[in-house]
């Protein structure tokens, strides 16, 4: 059986000089009684040993950063300078990607217009019979813009968005941690390495507008998919944690009442 | 010239500028992607897709960040997006990707790594390059850059807790790798039986 501190992780810590005083005393005191810990203390010591003696390596071989900056050079060249409007025609897969930033401020401004638009509109209207919060409700009713309807074209991205991330999530909380398939957790880490980004700029661009409702709930979106797109899977101890995640923070209903309630 | 100058002239298009914010950090960077990589070319795929993002993204730099941490950041998802790439592409199973591999010179760690620690260093480079991505990174931040948990949290934007247990994560791997390969109880024995 695995000692509980060591298993915990305490152990390390111990060594890496994480603990408090408290712990750390208490921690000494303990591996003054237990092999097991004393042991892996000791594995430890000896991996970081062998670590030390890894080389650090800053630069290219014989310390020659000409092709390096020459490719470089050709990189940036080759790259258009940042625009800070959109070109009017179709654009590619890269070209997107190099204007997501833009279309999720766009998508976003189509979103707190909708929401604001929903809500002021629809003041009397029933709430969502299910798992109602009414901080988000009250966040985004701050929100004192003129109501006017945003592009379909915006509204419908960043409903797209949430209906993928919402996807990811559904995906994740179904999954068997028994025995999780590699190539599902496969769809789902991509799928959440893609949405990330949208959701980091959404959610600063909320917190901008002090929505700090919708803030909080696309902050553990954030965290959910970003967890989720550096795990390796099939990785049962990951994926156990993932959907603690999303289960502790409510984050489906969360996110289906702010779907509902907005846009 | 500081960051918080050159990085305004470089968002508006002067290339000198640029040239000087790489080239004030692109040790740092390639020590980074080294440490993930093991070998010159993938460090080098590496530098070059941070850089690129950096120039992309000059513009939107928040100037009340550091810059070093925000390059962290960067640096720490060009190593898992390379990761990534690798994995999608090419990949074949069984005993055909083992030869494949041995078979990789650009896969193979770099002269200066395979000169390091004997068995223990070697067994250990071995299962750093197994550490799933995120393990990868967090168990290098903190061995090799020295960073507090705190400070990894921050620069990957992750809970504290998130951090401390993909690194324990990591080192328990590492141990049990370690151990199976007979390698730490070799050493143990040789330290004359453990602490």
């Amino acid at each position: 059986m695995t000692c509980g501190l060591l298993e915990r992780g305490t152990i390390e810590l111990y060594w890496y000089g994480e603990l408090s005083q408290g712990e750390r005393d208490e921690a000494r005191r303990h591996l003054d009684r237990c092999l097991e810990c004393r042991q892996a203390l000791h594995d430890i010591e000896i991996i970081a040993a062998a670590l030390a003696e890894r080389p650090e390596v800053a630069s290219p071989p014989g310390g020659d950063w000409s092709r390096f900056m020459a490719e470089l050079s050709a990189a940036v060249a080759a790259e258009p300078r940042p625009k800070r409007t959109p070109p009017a025609e179709s654009v590619t897969r890269a070209g997107r990607h190099r204007l997501v930033p833009y279309l999720a401020s766009a998508a976003l401004l189509a979103l707190v217009t909708m929401s604001v638009f929903t809500l002021v509109r629809g003041r009397s209207a029933t709430p969502p019979a299910d798992g109602f919060r009414a901080d988000v409700a009250m966040d985004v009713s701050f929100e004192a813009r003129p109501p006017s309807l945003p592009d379909p074209a915006l509204v419908s991205l960043s409903d797209q968005h949430f209906q993928r991330s919402k996807l990811v999530l559904l995906g994740l909380t179904t999954r068997d941690t028994a025995a999780p398939a590699a190539e599902d957790w496969e769809y789902e880490r991509d799928l959440a390495a893609t949405l990330l980004q949208d959701t980091r700029l959404y959610r600063r661009a909320v917190e901008e507008h002090g929505m700090t409702g919708l803030a909080d709930v696309l902050r553990d979106l954030e965290m959910v998919l970003l967890q989720t797109s550096m795990s390796e899977g099939p990785d049962r101890e990951s994926l156990e944690g993932i959907q603690r995640l999303i289960r502790r923070r409510d984050l489906l209903t969360r996110m289906s009442v702010v779907h509902a309630g907005g846009f | 010239m500081s960051d918080s100058d050159l990085i305004p002239r470089a968002a508006g298009g002067d290339p000198a500028a640029f040239q000087a914010l790489v080239e004030r950090h692109r040790p740092m960077v390639y020590r980074v992607a080294y440490q993930f990589a093991g070998n010159h070319h993938d460090a080098e795929d590496i530098a070059q897709d941070v850089f690129l993002k950096v120039f992309r993204s000059l513009d939107r730099f928040r100037y009340d960040a550091q810059l070093t941490s925000w390059l962290y950041r960067i640096v720490m998802n060009a190593c898992i997006d390379h990761r990534r790439r690798q994995k999608s592409g090419g990949w074949v199973p069984g005993e055909e990707a083992e030869g494949t591999l041995l078979n990789m010179p650009e896969e193979s760690p770099g002269p200066e790594a395979r000169a390091y620690g004997g068995e223990i260093g070697q067994a250990l480079e071995a299962e750093i390059g197994r550490l799933p991505a995120g393990q990868r990174v967090i168990f290098i931040m903190r061995h090799h850059q020295g960073l507090k948990l705190t400070e990894i949290a921050e620069a990957l934007g992750l809970a504290e807790g998130t951090v401390k247990r993909q690194l324990h994560a990591a080192v328990h791997r590492l141990r049990h790798a370690l151990t199976r390969a007979n390698v730490l109880a070799s050493a143990n024995g040789a330290a004359g039986g453990g602490a």
